[in-house]
Formats: structure tokens, C-alpha cells, sequence
């Protein structure tokens, strides 16, 4: 897979803070790919990097393989959207887009594409109304529309969903959905929960620096791999003894205790994930305690986001 | 929205030339777009038709009148005239184009770059020296033709009517040439500034300081207000009238625009949004 993004030990920095640090990161063509970090990590300042708002202090980054300069040739091959989009108040929505279409050059069918990319967003019925009379969720939506406008091999969307209600939100979410394999859709959020939803890569940034990045279904998996969460009905103190004594069980954990049950965290040791399930079920069986659950462990992205960036970091 | 598909992938577009004015046409073209969209045009040229039509008649109305007899005006022949051409011309060689220039221009670049709107633009095919190259054409080009044209034209109808004969149009008009470097100078002035100051009252301060300061230093010191490009107008005045006129005053205009250009585009080269 091509590189839709590249960007090579891009660093930043700028009045006492260091920004970015050696940020090498590929960004698989086609793909939506979620740019994650708590407040201050350096996501926006790359997108600026890559947009051309700001200029690397040392690295280099290309877009569709051409070299992000402060020319601008390579923003003919992105589209931009920054966390607090602004307009010109006397444009309209529709002049607004017809604006940025025109740096991109003569399109025979301008027009059409404009009047559906309004209606795409949302704003079809506010196009022709002056962008100064437009709501914080329209801006967004404007904002994504003039994004797309160009037909970029790349868009880059500095958290684009911070400003929507649930169902902007989730209408912003449909439709970076859509645009996977369309165009490459390079996005910082830290709304850990739509980047696991539309997100089919992810990068997480800490400090300025690459914690790790990853296809996101490889992120989940890595934390979970080998691992069960077994409940047990009328378990005792001894039954974790007990786990922990069957063929292949590496590590045993209680995770938690309510009511009756008690729930185990169970590792088992590489590649015995299924005859580790098998002999817990006979297990409970023939210790008579009730089998609740005996299943693969699930982490959601804000658990691998938290283990993965200390927690202290996090809430500062 | 709806679930229609985002055929986002390149179509046939037509993509223009880039290099250093990548970007110029449509940043230019916005440019003049929004000086006639709100009032600023409109304020220039209503500004600068009523001051050079008041200078126009200001000769028949004194005449007219007799206060000029009674304030003792008669032994200025200048200001007493009836020539068409030298009523057309009087007034033109004040402040008054400098001052509205001034104005009109000073939040070019501030303001946009308060309102987030620069930083935007700039996230499309466009270069930083389009932005600023654009915003200073349109700036003169409306500025000429409301502050400069517009009211000498006006003017020349005016002395016309007033003054009995057409004035020369090839003094008024050679005239109207070399002034426009000196709006050119102030807008280029003000554009330059604001890509270094960040603040609209920090160009207008500085601006107006451009202004006045050489003509204080030039009572002291002639030599300074020869050579200061703030005295251009004077300067196309003289070569218009047939008046001496020192090419010391043109080289500092020069100087003065091309240091303004080469220092505006690097400053802004290096801005970050």
C-alpha cells in the first residue's frame, strides 16, 4: 500500500516547547486514519506542519508524494480543516466553497459538485445565507465541505467533530465512513470512541512523540491477545488457585466481585487462547460453579489509549 | 446528509500554473470582490469626490462670493486662478490621498489574520507571495480608480463647467499617472507593515509616522524631504507642471518600494499560522 502521507523524523519546536520529536509516520493511501493524543501532545501542530501553517524545524513530510514546502504546491493535494474554522462573513456558503474550488483550478462541474457537497454536509438550505450568520456546527460542516471541495488525495481534519451535537456527530461520522478508499482521511480527535468506530489505522502521540501506530483492529488485538475474561457463579477464594493450576493458564487476575459472581482475568500462555476456554469450561463443571461467561477479552481504544500514555500525563 | 456516495477521487480538473504566484488570480479576484462588498470603496471615493471637488471650487467660490478680495487672496495668483487645469490640480499635493490610503489599507493583513480568515486561505494552493501581491493590486487598483481617477474626473466635468474651457488633459492626465505612486507607496507601506506587526494600531502608528516625520526632519534638514518617498506626489506635481523636480526623490521612492516588496514577501515567508 502507498504512502498517502509521509512524514520523517518531523520535528518542532517552538519558543521553549519542544512541540514534535522525530515524528516518522506513514499514512496508508485510502485509508481513515485516526491521529490520537491527550491536549498539548502536538496533533494539530503536525496537521499545521503538514498543511504548511507551520514549518518543520528540522524532517521532512511529503502529501501524495509531494514535499510539503512552504510554495504550497502540495496543498493541491490536500484539504484542510482546522479545529476552529473560519470564513469570510460576507461569503456565502456556496461562494465559500466556490472560492476554494477555484485555486484548485477549472472544474467543468464546479457547480454541481458544490451543490452537492452542501447538501452532503448538511447546509444545502443555508448555502446562499453569508457564512457570518452561520452556527459553530455549520462552520464545521462548511468546513468539511470546503475540505472536500477540491477533490484532495488527502484531507486532513483537525478534530472535526469537537464543535457537533450528537447528531452532527454522528453525521460527521457517516461520512468520513464513506470517504474510505475515496480519499485518505487523516484526523485528530481525542474522542476515543468515534476513532474506534470509523478509524481503520491509528497513531497516538504523547509529548510530541509516536507512542505507537497501528491498523486499529492490531492495536485492540495486541492488548488482548491471549487473554479471557472468565465469570464464575459460586467461586471461592481457592478458585483462583485452582485457574491457575489448569494446563496452559499463565496468569490468573480477579478482576472484579458483585453479587455472586466473580470476574477472572485469565492469560493464557501463546497459542493455547482455545484449550484454555475448553478446560476452564470443563473446570467449572466438575467444581459445580455456574459458567456465566468464558470469552476472549475485549479492549475498547480508551483502555489500550490509557495504558499506553500514563494516566497522570493524561489528566494534567 | 445524505447517504449518497462522496465521489471525492480526482475527476478532471483543470489544474493552473503554480510557482511563485500560485494561487493569484483567485486571491485577487476575492480581494477586489470584498472592497466593494462592504462600504470601504464607497467611503474612499465619497471622501476623496467631496475633498477635490471642494478644492476644484474653491477659487469661483471665493471669487464669487468676494471673500477673497475681503481675506486679501487676490495677491495669490494660485489660489485666485481661473485656469481649469491649475483648479483641477489644486489640493492634489496635500496629505489628504496619503491620510485616506492610510486608512483604507492599514487592517489589510491584521485583520485577517485576527479573524483566522489568512490562515485559512493559506490552506489552499497558494502562496504566501499571491496573498500579499494579490492584496496590494487590488488595494491600488480600487484605490486609483475611487480615490485617484474617480475624482479627477469629476474634477476635469467640474473646472469644465465652472471655468468656462476643458483643462489640459495631457497635464492632468500625465499628472494622474505619476501620482499613483504615491497611494502605491502607502498601500505597499501598510501591507508590508502588517505582515510584521500584528496589531492594526501598531501599522496605523508607525504609517502615520512614515507620513509626518520626514516632513518635520525635512524643516530642519531639506535634504530629507528630497529624498523621502513620502514626497512623491510632490514630485509627480512638478514633472506633471513642468516644474523642476529632483530624480533624488524619485531613486528614494524606489529604494523605499523595493525594500518594502523584497522585506514585506520575506517577513511573510516565514509567518506561521
Amino acid at each position: 500500500m502507498t504512502s498517502a502521507i509521509s512524514m520523517t523524523a518531523l520535528t518542532k519546536h517552538y519558543k521553549g516547547v519542544q512541540a514534535l520529536t522525530d515524528l516518522t509516520l506513514d499514512v496508508p493511501s485510502g485509508t481513515v486514519f485516526g491521529f490520537l493524543g491527550p491536549n498539548g501532545a502536538g496533533k494539530t501542530t503536525a496537521l499545521k506542519v503538514l498543511a504548511g501553517l507551520a514549518r518543520a524545524t528540522s524532517g521532512s513530510a511529503t502529501i501524495n508524494g509531494v514535499a510539503v514546502s512552504a510554495a504550497g504546491e502540495h496543498r493541491r493535494e490536500l484539504g484542510y480543516l482546522a479545529q476552529d474554522p473560519r470564513f469570510y462573513g460576507w461569503m456565502t456558503g456556496r461562494e465559500t466553497l466556490r472560492y476554494v474550488a477555484r485555486f484548485r483550478g477549472a472544474d467543468t462541474d464546479r457547480e454541481r459538485w458544490i451543490a452537492s457537497l452542501l447538501d452532503r454536509v448538511g447546509i444545502a438550505d443555508a448555502g446562499d445565507r453569508r457564512t457570518s450568520t452561520y452556527s459553530g456546527g455549520m462552520r464545521q460542516r462548511l468546513g468539511i465541505a470546503q475540505a472536500l471541495v477540491g477533490r484532495p488525495a488527502v484531507v486532513l481534519l483537525d478534530e472535526p467533530v469537537s464543535a457537533l451535537d450528537p447528531i452532527g456527530r454522528k453525521d460527521v461520522l457517516d461520512l468520513m465512513r464513506e470517504l474510505k478508499g475515496e480519499t485518505t482521511v487523516f484526523y485528530s480527535t481525542h474522542i476515543l470512541d468515534d476513532v474506534q468506530r470509523v478509524s481503520d489505522h491509528v497513531a497516538i502521540l504523547d509529548h510530541g512523540r509516536l507512542v505507537k501506530a497501528a491498523p486499529t483492529h492490531v492495536l485492540l488485538g495486541s492488548f488482548t491477545k491471549n487473554m479471557l475474561r472468565v465469570v464464575l457463579g459460586g467461586a471461592t477464594t481457592d478458585t483462583e488457585t485452582a485457574i491457575r493450576q489448569l494446563a496452559g493458564v499463565a496468569s490468573v487476575t480477579v478482576a472484579s466481585r458483585a453479587g455472586g459472581a466473580t470476574s477472572y482475568d485469565v492469560t493464557a500462555q501463546t497459542g493455547a487462547s482455545a484449550d484454555v476456554q475448553r478446560t476452564i469450561t470443563r473446570f467449572a463443571v466438575d467444581a459445580g460453579l455456574t459458567l456465566i461467561s468464558n470469552s476472549e477479552e475485549t479492549l475498547d481504544l480508551e483502555t489500550v489509549f490509557l495504558r499506553l500514555i500514563d494516566q497522570k500525563e493524561v489528566a494534567a | 446528509m445524505t447517504a449518497q456516495s462522496v465521489a471525492v477521487a480526482p475527476t478532471a480538473i483543470r489544474r493552473r500554473r503554480g510557482g511563485m504566484f500560485l494561487g493569484f488570480v483567485t486571491v485577487l479576484r476575492k480581494e477586489v470582490t470584498e472592497w466593494f462588498k462592504g462600504p470601504k470603496a464607497l467611503i474612499v471615493a465619497g471622501v476623496s469626490v467631496v475633498g477635490a471637488v471642494f478644492m476644484t471650487v474653491i477659487p469661483f467660490v471665493a471669487k464669487a462670493t468676494n471673500q477673497a478680495a475681503e481675506s486679501g487672496l487676490e495677491q495669490s495668483q494660485m489660489y485666485l486662478t481661473m485656469d481649469p487645469t491649475a483648479n483641477v490640480l489644486l489640493g492634489w499635493t496635500g496629505q489628504t490621498v496619503a491620510l485616506i490610503a492610510v486608512v483604507a489599507t492599514m487592517a489589510l493583513v491584521s485583520t485577517e489574520r485576527d479573524r483566522g480568515t489568512l490562515a485559512w486561505s493559506l490552506t489552499n494552493p497558494v502562496s504566501a507571495t499571491s496573498v500579499i501581491a494579490a492584496k496590494f493590486l487590488a488595494a491600488m487598483l480600487v484605490f486609483s480608480a475611487t480615490a485617484v481617477i474617480l475624482p479627477l474626473a469629476l474634477q476635469i466635468g467640474l473646472a469644465t463647467v465652472v471655468y468656462g474651457s476643458v483643462p489640459d488633459l495631457a497635464v492632468i492626465g500625465s499628472f494622474a499617472g505619476l501620482f499613483l505612486a504615491l497611494p502605491a507607496f502607502y498601500i505597499a507601506l501598510t501591507i508590508g507593515l502588517g505582515t510584521a506587526v500584528k496589531s492594526t494600531a501598531g501599522v496605523a502608528g508607525i504609517a502615520f509616522a512614515v507620513m509626518f516625520v520626514p516632513q518635520i526632519l525635512g524643516g530642519l534638514l531639506p535634504i530629507v524631504n528630497e529624498v523621502s518617498p513620502t514626497s512623491i506626489g510632490t514630485w509627480a506635481m512638478a514633472v506633471a507642471t513642468g516644474q523642476p523636480a529632483s530624480m533624488l526623490t524619485l531613486a528614494g521612492w524606489g529604494v523605499a518600494m523595493v525594500v518594502l516588496v523584497v522585506g514585506s514577501k520575506l517577513v511573510f515567508d516565514r509567518q506561521e499560522f
